[in-house]
């Protein structure tokens, strides 16, 4: 319970240096009046907007009105979204606020991350398993190939080949946007590729390494069928590594969402990051970090607390 | 790899007694096909990357309107032969492709490099003098690592600008942590072995103890992490070109070749799909690399390599 009190301190902090050094580092570009308006903007709009926001108090009083913004859940309007031409002394007519332009879009996000973890964790799994089952044969070097191919492989460059050869050529899947499930199943494929050669990998190393354990002898000698000596004794032993490794790949994929999202033209969160980097549209650029930073923090955190459910000799904090 | 004659666990003490010298290495390598193949593809790499001006067959800028767009193997106007076709711009793809390996390798080589020299000195210190030093470093890592590096990188990209330099610098930020973590490892557990003690009852300085003892008998994990982050940074470098946040176009970089070809995927599939093959063997053949060195160094394992 300590543990889980101090871990979850720490993440709190850690989102918190995030957040602040994106606003440091935000208003470095430019005046955010300016680059709210755009370039045609007259002296007395710039004024205006700038008393409405209150661009002109020092940075440090801007700074504490963020963060106490923030912690209610208020990142602020959008630079673009919905905005009004002439700024009227209310700040919060002028746009869209952020926050809800953020999360109408992890729905996408989420549904392409499931789509492809639940290709890649069985796949991933099954091919570790059936490497380490006949280390050295046919196909353990098919895996071991098919792994490092996956490893290596550029995500948005797979998605391009994916669409030539499914969507132009053969035309059987649309070649991008949101939809149904066959709008999903691209994408996934894509996302999908690096998640299970890093988990095939893992699998297979972990597996090996409860495979010479006695334990299994054990079981065999018990004649248990071989089946259920691979997956039901040594892949739960198995599970604390193939864990980490999913949760690794689940933050990655969180991110690497940016890529396959623009080149599918996918309406999740990485698009939406792609379209405020390129506007300029900072209140978003901040509210979308900070979304996707706590996301993956979460499953940094989940899967700490996973292991404790898997493998109960672990005691979480002894570490330390 | 050759079915082991005697029991594993005698095999290797009788082999530690020879030296393993370099022409064993080679021998090794030279009988893993896979690892050859690999090692010779990023020779070939390195010698077009270095000697792009004499080895490309023309100007990767060099324009030719009347020659758009020609398929892999077709011959221009002028006789030339282009061997993987031209671009929208009448530019040969292939010399192109030689020009392009220039940036996206020496980022790849010197944000890992840097970020290795930067991650093994702060770790091997942290390691061996522990204490609030070690806490604070740690803590420093660890806070970076839980951050999702991508997004950052795009981050401080949009403020500073892309470009060559920005996105080593970008990238070494960014990279040094799992060095660090890596070598703080290593460093603790050499820290109570036998010839460090040696090292220090005869009077060593620390300086000595950390980088002419401790570093020579740490670097094979090393040079096996130092090799994978080249590829790692490789493919970070084409996704942040590939957004326009990376190398900037007069430049030539395969993420950015794979930008442009994204353009004409229907009607020119070979612009697009040439740097990417190009990225995912280097990528491949770097990883192939690391694991055949850490199978070599392992000691458990390497026995089977030269027996």
């Amino acid at each position: 319970m300590v543990y889980l009190v101090r871990r979850t301190a720490n993440s709190v902090l850690l989102l918190l240096l995030t957040v602040s050094f994106v606003f440091v580092a935000g208003r470095m570009i430019g005046d955010p009046a300016l680059n709210m308006l755009g370039p045609g903007a007259t002296d007395v709009a710039l004024e205006k907007l700038r008393r409405a926001a209150g661009l002109n108090d020092p940075l440090w009083q801007q700074y504490i009105r963020y963060v106490a913004n923030l912690l209610q859940g208020d990142f602020g309007v959008s630079y673009r979204f919905g905005f009004s031409v002439l700024p009227s002394e209310d700040l919060d007519s002028l746009g869209q606020p952020v926050i809800d332009i953020v999360l109408e879009r992890l729905p996408a996000t989420f549904l392409l991350a499931a789509v492809a973890m639940g290709i890649a964790v069985p796949s991933g799994i099954l091919m570790g398993v059936v490497a380490a089952a006949k280390p050295r044969s046919l196909a353990d070097r098919v895996v071991t190939v098919v792994a490092l191919a996956g490893v290596s492989v550029v995500q948005f460059w797979l998605g391009l080949m994916l669409i030539v050869f499914f969507s132009v050529q053969l035309g059987w899947l649309p070649t991008g946007g949101y939809g149904g499930l066959e709008h999903a199943i691209l994408p996934a494929l894509t996302l999908a590729a690096r998640p299970i050669g890093r988990i095939a990998q893992i699998a297979r190393s972990a597996m090996l390494d409860e495979m010479s354990k006695p334990y299994i002898v054990t079981a065999r000698a018990k004649g248990a069928h071989e089946w259920r000596v691979v997956f039901l004794h040594a892949l739960k032993n198995a599970a604390v590594p193939i864990i980490t490794m999913i949760g690794d790949e689940l933050s990655a994929l969180l991110t690497g969402a940016i890529l396959v999202e623009k080149i599918f033209a996918w309406p999740g969160i990485g698009l939406l990051i792609i379209d405020s980097l390129t506007r300029s549209d900072l209140p978003l650029i901040q509210a979308s970090i900070a979304v996707v930073a706590a996301l993956v923090v979460l499953v940094n955190l989940l899967v700490d607390l996973s292991y404790r459910i898997v493998n109960p000799r672990i005691k979480l904090g002894t570490e330390n | 790899m050759a079915p082991p004659t005697a029991m594993p666990n005698q095999e290797p003490s009788q082999f530690t007694d020879s030296r393993v010298t370099s022409r064993d290495y080679f021998w090794a390598m030279c009988r893993d096909k896979v690892t050859l193949a690999a090692f010779v593809f990023l020779a070939l790499l390195v010698a077009f990357t270095v000697g792009a001006e004499f080895l490309a067959p023309h100007q990767p800028t060099g324009l030719n309107l009347r020659d758009r767009m020609l398929p892999p193997g077709s011959t221009g106007s002028s006789g030339a032969y282009h061997f993987l076709g031209t671009d929208e711009l009448g530019r040969d793809l292939f010399s192109r492709l030689i020009y392009g390996a220039r940036i996206s390798i020496s980022v790849g080589l010197l944000g890992a490099f840097v970020s290795c020299v930067v991650g093994v000195v702060t770790g091997l210190t942290a390691g061996y003098f522990g204490g609030l030093y070690e806490d604070v470093i740690m803590r420093l890592v660890d806070g970076m690592l839980s951050l999702p590096s991508l997004l950052v990188a795009l981050f401080v990209l949009f403020v500073l600008g892309g470009g060559y330099t920005n996105l080593i610098l970008v990238f070494c930020v960014l990279h040094w942590m799992v060095f660090c973590r890596l070598s703080r490892g290593l460093a603790l557990d050499a820290r109570s072995s036998t010839y460090v003690q040696a090292a220090k009852a005869f009077g060593a300085p620390s300086g000595r103890i950390i980088f002419r003892h401790i570093l020579p008998n740490v670097m094979a994990p090393i040079i096996v992490l130092l090799t994978l982050e080249i590829a790692i940074l490789i493919l970070s470098e084409a996704s942040l070109s590939f957004l326009g946040f990376g190398v900037q176009p007069p430049d030539p970089s395969w993420g950015l070749m794979i930008a442009d070809g994204r353009e004409h995927i229907r009607s020119a599939w070979w612009l697009a799909t040439f740097p990417g093959l190009a990225i995912f063997l280097t990528a491949l053949s770097l990883n192939l690399v690391a694991n055949w060195v850490r199978a070599v160094t392992d000691p458990v394992q390497r026995w089977r390599w030269f027996s």
